[in-house]
Formats: C-alpha cells, structure tokens, sequence
C-alpha cells in the first residue's frame, strides 16, 4: 500500500468501518511511513479535540425559564388576534369604504397618462370619468352605508342636476367635474365611518385648475377654503 | 476526563419519557417544556455557539429554534428524536443567520468573535503547545463551509451518525459522508504546516490525544 491509497482510507478507518485484509494492509503501512501516521494522528486528535473541548459557555441561568414564558404565553394571545380580526372585519360601512377609495386611488396611480391628452393635466382619474351619472352612481352607493347623511344627499342632488351640462362641456368642464367628484368623494368617505356631517359647501363651477400636479391639491384647498373646514375632510381619506 | 458530561447538564432522555414530555407539551404544559428544554438546551448552545462563535446569537438562535419547536410540535414526527428534530431547526437558524451576516458584512470575520468570548480554563492539555494546537484546531474548524463545520460538529461533538446527520442536515447521507471528507482534509491542510513549525510535535499529539 502507498501513502495515496492509505490517505485514501482514512475516512473509512477514523469512521471505524475498515476491517479485514485492508485494515491490516493499512496499519501495516502506518508503521512503515511516519508522515502517514503524523496525518492520521493529527486527524484522530482534531477529533478528539472538538468531541472533548470543554470551551463552550453556559446558557444564561433564565434561559430555560424565559422560554418556557415564551412559549406558554403564546395561548393568551391567540384571542387578542382573533380578536383584533373581528374588529378590521366587521364594520361593512368601513370595509365598503375603503374598497371604494381603493378602487378611487387605484385609478390616479394606476392608469398612464392619455398621451392625446396633452394638455393640462387636472386629475388623474380623469380618463375614468366617463361621464357625471358615474360618478353619481358612487354617490349613491355611499349614501346606502348613510342614508342619513344630509350632505351626501345634497352632493348627489348637485351631480344629478350638474351632470348633462358637464359631461358635455369642454375639456376644463370635465375637470372641474372631477375636482367635484374627488372632493365630494374624499368627504364622504370621511365622513361614512365616524357619522359626522361635513360642512364643506359646493364649491364654485367656474373653479378650474390649470396647473399640472398641484391642481388637485389646489382644488381641494379651494374647497376647503370655502367650507371653513380645510383639513378635517381630507385627513380620514387619506388614513384609510 | 468527562468534560462533556460536566458541562452540557442534565442527561439524556430516554425515548419513552422524551415521547410523554412531548406530548404534555403539545397541551402546553409548562413543566414538560421544561424538561425538554433542560435536557436539550446545553448539548444545542454547544452546537450553535461552535457554528457563530457569539454568544449572545447562539443564545438568540436556540431560544428561535425552541419556540419554533414548541410551536410546531403538534406535527413532531416521533419516528424521529427530539433532538433531531431540534438540531434541524436550529441548524436551519443558524444558516439562515449566517447569510444574512455575510450578507450585511461581506465575508465573515471569525477573528472578531474568537476575540470577544473569554477564555475559558482549558482542562485537556497540559503544554502551552498543546494549548496553541487547540486553538489552531478551532480555527482551522471555524474556516469550514457551514454544512461541512456542522457536520464535523454533529459527528465528533454531538457523536452522531451519518444518517442523523443526514436528517439534520436534510441532505442524503452520501453528502453527509462528503461533507465529512472535505473537512477532514481541509483540516489536515490547514493543521499540518501548523504542527511541523512546532517542536516535539508527536509530544503534544500524544498530550491531545489524552
């Protein structure tokens, strides 16, 4: 046997599994080469080193009983998240809101912008706006999570008679039907959760926006402005 | 000498009782998850501490892998120790935990954590280059691949077999014994040239080797 093939076998002799003729072959050569038997033992002591070595630290003394508090705590806060769940499930005024400001805000973001539109860029829901009885649909569908909703009632009154003359006005005019909807959207949705009656009045039909992206926040301002009551319309719609 | 034996605690569980433990475990009771975790904790920090060489993450990790073990112990398979079933999820950590430091610092750096953890009195060897060997011996572990390092641990330290390896590592056993390969002969790589440069080198072999 030479050194090649007893390096060979050193797995399977450290791993105890040679036996017959080879194991004697192999320590055979182990007493004839020195540089073998070096190898071999250096590996044999790595071993006993790692199996023996004392070095490892001691867990900190609470460990076990940090961790069996831990783990036995876990039961109690299961009905705190079932709970939890009930409270984000249940209120259906609350929920119908939010998917209808979802599927508002996911029209501004979403949807590009109509490179034939190249004018003034006034709201991004604009190229959903097809016309003021949409728009006057959503209305209705929020009155029926508030049917008591006065202003609701009066917004829905206002597209309804609005609604022939903007959808066929000019470009400016479809804006300034949007910046009506998005304001009266913003407010009811609200308004919706916490039952309180917005204050903000209509705002003025000349009230058009030529700015690109500030129109918006321009429109509301304006609005807000007039309602003597900027800010508290606007906040619930964007929390949600 | 049982080294072993003084530092790593309570002894182990025999398969009956480790079975009953689980199961008032499974019911959440406390003193069973006590049992098991005394008579594991030690043996598993070991196993961890070797792998990072920081205390504080081999604490952290085995304290995840016990709570990840209790909670999800109702699908324990009892065809399998609980300590397999421990040492895989902590294995599983503790890779996982090695990425994301490699991923935040680049390549490891062993010496930083090697620095950080006191010396503990060494009990096996008697030389100051016996000492030294030891030394070099854990670091020439520390610079193995982690599957290879946890298997040279698992074989040698936890005295299991390929096959439990196997499971830990959840990989087949013909890796294992690879795994097992390579690393020995990194090790005598890497520890060789170390041991001609010190004179009366079969002395501290022999000293070692007890």
């Amino acid at each position: 046997m030479n050194c090649e093939q007893s390096q060979n076998l050193f797995d399977a002799y450290l791993d105890k599994s040679l036996s017959g003729s080879l194991a004697t072959e192999f320590g055979a050569h182990q007493l004839a080469c020195g540089r073998c038997r070096r190898e071999l033992a250096l590996l044999e002591v790595t071993g006993h080193v790692i199996a023996t070595d004392s070095e490892t630290p001691l867990l900190s003394d609470e460990f076990t009983e940090r961790l069996v508090e831990c783990a036995t705590e876990k039961p109690a806060r299961r009905p705190l998240r079932f709970s939890r769940a009930l409270w984000v499930g249940l209120p259906a005024a609350m929920a119908a809101c939010l998917i209808l400001f979802v599927w508002l805000n996911g029209d501004e973001t979403s949807e590009p912008a109509d490179p034939a539109n190249d004018g003034p860029r006034v709201l991004g829901v604009q190229d959903e706006v097809k016309s003021s009885e949409e728009l006057l649909e959503h209305v209705l569908e929020a009155l029926k999570f508030d049917p008591n909703n006065a202003d609701l009632k009066r917004k829905a009154d206002l597209l309804r008679s609005r609604s022939n003359k903007i959808i066929n006005d000019t470009r400016d005019g479809a804006s300034l039907l949007q910046d009506y909807s998005e304001d009266a959207i913003k407010e009811l949705i609200g308004s919706v959760p916490t039952g309180a009656n917005s204050n903000a009045t209509d705002t003025d039909g000349g009230a058009v926006s030529e700015s690109h992206s500030g129109s918006q926040n321009e429109a509301m301002q304006r609005q807000d402005n007039g309602s003597g009551d900027s800010g508290t319309d606007e906040r619930p719609a964007e929390e949600l | 000498m049982d080294v072993k034996k003084s530092q790593e605690g309570s002894a182990p569980l025999d398969r009956s009782e480790e079975l009953r433990l689980v199961q008032k475990a499974k019911r959440q009771d406390a003193a069973a998850m006590r049992a098991l975790i005394d008579a594991h904790k030690q043996r598993l920090f070991a196993f961890v501490w070797r792998m990072h060489r920081n205390h504080h993450d081999a604490e952290e990790i085995c304290q995840d892998a016990f709570l990840k073990a209790f909670g999800a112990i109702d699908s324990f398979n009892p065809d399998y120790r609980f300590s397999t079933w421990l040492f895989t999820i902590a294995y599983r950590v503790t890779l996982n935990t090695l990425r994301k430091k490699r991923a935040v610092s680049g390549e490891m750096d062993w010496t930083r954590y090697a620095s950080s953890e006191p010396e503990p009195e060494h009990e096996l060897a008697a030389t100051e280059e016996a000492n030294r060997l030891k030394e070099i011996i854990w670091d020439s572990v520390e610079q193995l691949t982690p599957p290879q390092r946890a298997t040279v641990l698992l074989f040698y330290k936890q005295q299991m077999g390929c096959q439990e390896i196997a499971t830990i590592l959840e990989t087949p056993v013909a890796t294992v014994k690879s795994h097992l390969h390579r690393a020995r002969a990194k090790l005598k790589e890497m520890l060789s040239p170390a041991l001609e440069e010190m004179s009366g080198s079969h002395r501290i072999l022999g000293e070692l080797a007890g």
